[in-house]
């Protein structure tokens, strides 16, 4: 169970990331003539920091290459199962409920005149799914192991 | 609505058997035994031959189907 709840862990500060990453990469960006100018920010360097550093710890912790979805008997395939029908239950209807977010935003921009990033909300709302869809499957892996 | 209950828990201690060593000999984690003693978990056809060979009493004896309302 340890390693499970480690190994989603490690995945939703991975996915965490890879959005402020992809959110914010740049600070104070001047456009110019040709292409832009700006200064990169933390995020993308803790990404490529995160994505060296976790491979190493996760196979001199682990002594595998195992992951979540990995199991030891037909109990725990049964457990991975389920917790992979939640976590699919999860992801298909957030990406449903996301895509009709990401058109309400883009309305909402548009008939406010507010300027809104289409792209920042979109990632935005993309990170948060990928951590509750891997929160959900953690969840209910570790529910289902304790009965 | 049917469900299997299981005597595994006697037999085992009867046997003076840990539930780490029953796992080990039928290839399951001492969490899945746990388990299976507790009732909430129904073990495959493979399992519960598995643990009849090792607990030497045969399979209809160590689970019994029962009708819950």
């Amino acid at each position: 169970m340890k390693k499970t709840i480690i190994q989603c862990s490690g995945n939703v500060l991975l996915f965490t990331l890879m959005g402020l990453a992809f959110m914010f990469p740049f600070s104070e960006v001047t456009q110019m003539e040709m292409g832009f100018q700006g200064s990169v920010t933390i995020f993308p360097f803790l990404l490529i920091a995160y994505l060296i550093v976790y491979p190493i710890v996760h196979y001199h912790w682990g002594k595998s290459a195992d992951s979540e979805l990995a199991y030891s008997d037909e109990r725990e395939k049964i457990i991975v199962s389920e917790s992979t029908k939640i976590a699919y239950k999860v992801l298909i209807g957030g990406l449903i409920i996301t895509i009709a977010a990401i058109g309400g935003v883009k309305f909402f921009s548009l008939s406010t005149g507010m300027d809104i990033s289409t792209y920042v909300s979109s990632i935005a709302l993309l990170t948060a799914l990928l951590d509750i869809a891997t929160i959900s499957y953690c969840a209910k892996w570790c529910w289902e192991y304790k009965k | 609505m049917e469900t299997l209950t299981n005597i595994v828990k006697e037999l085992r201690t009867q046997k003076d058997m840990s539930q780490g060593k029953l796992a080990e000999l039928v290839g399951v984690t001492r969490q899945t035994i746990i388990s299976l003693e507790k009732g909430s978990y129904v073990p495959s056809l493979l399992l519960a031959m598995r643990i009849s060979e090792v607990l030497e009493t045969p399979i209809e004896i160590i689970f019994i189907k029962e009708s819950v309302e």
